[in-house]
């Protein structure tokens, strides 16, 4: 497989993910994928890669304390009625 | 007596300019988790999440008049996050962070919300262990590809908006989150095995 073309495809292939790409060049790549197992591999990757990352936002662990709330709400009263 | 909660971003922001500052307060209600989330992630660290979260309420309850409406509220409110942020770490310059330190790794993703009704107990271990690697790698990224990879894929912001809330061109924004999961991706490798030829 032509290592510039590889190349060409592995760059494109974050907008294949996100159906960012015009027809012509998604009709490409899929024909280059269905005869390169390395680009295939990358993109199966990739693509598992970008649907982990989507259940990232989900964690506890960057969820607001109360009081942090508290703090905010006790915060802007204090600096907003100053400046009304 | 007026509820707040059914208006929509843009009345709300319209009364808040007419110093209604109960509007104001529905618009930090709506927003407060999401920033807050966001600007850890960002910076790493609970005391510049909490710092960062109040001066950017503040500034946009500062900066509300001027506020014309080119963008939508949510698009305006995380680029003054985002940026205020993005100052801070310049600041510091900081590459590491205690708070993800200081959590036992299991702590870390306790309670990500993952449905695996679907997988066998391996499986879902095997995600569990995944997404914790994930994690430690995001504080990795430099910073101008955290940004971005925050907004699109944690996030979810469109290309578009990812672009508007950092003042960047759409093909920067593509570029550098394409960028970001390459080195993410490899930061996975123990889980999903070296590419030939990599």
């Amino acid at each position: 497989m032509d290592e510039k073309n590889c190349q060409r495809v592995c760059e494109m292939l974050s907008s294949y993910i996100d159906e960012e790409l015009s027809k012509e060049d998604c009709k490409n790549l899929e024909e280059h994928m269905a005869s390169c197992q390395t680009c295939t591999l990358f993109y199966k990757k990739l693509s598992t890669t970008v649907k982990l990352s989507r259940k990232l936002e989900c964690s506890d662990c960057y969820e607001m304390p109360n009081d942090v709330r508290e703090k905010l709400r006790e915060f802007l009263k204090k600096e907003c009625k100053c400046e009304k | 007596m007026k509820k707040y909660t059914d208006l929509d971003d843009t009345k709300l922001v319209e009364l808040a300019k007419d110093g209604e500052y109960k509007a104001f307060e529905e618009l930090v209600q709506r927003y407060e988790t999401k920033i807050y989330g966001h600007m850890l992630r960002l910076l790493g660290n609970r005391e510049d999440a909490e710092d960062i979260l109040q001066e950017t309420f503040l500034n946009a309850f500062r900066a509300l008049k001027g506020f014309r409406g080119d963008s939508s509220f949510s698009t305006w409110i995380y680029r003054i996050a985002t940026n205020n942020a993005l100052m801070k770490l310049r600041k510091m310059k900081r590459k590491y962070t205690e708070f993800r330190e200081e959590l036992p790794p299991a702590e870390l993703l306790k309670g990500a919300s993952v449905d695996h009704s679907f997988e066998s107990p391996p499986e879902a271990l095997m995600e569990k262990e995944m997404l914790e690697a994930l994690d430690k790698a995001v504080e990795k990224l430099p910073e101008k590809y955290r940004a971005v990879f925050l907004l699109r894929d944690v996030e979810e912001f469109s290309t578009q908006r990812t672009a508007e809330i950092l003042d960047l061109t759409e093909a920067a924004v593509k570029s550098r989150l394409h960028r970001a999961r390459i080195f993410l991706k490899e930061s996975l490798s123990d889980f999903l095995g070296e590419e030939p030829g990599t």
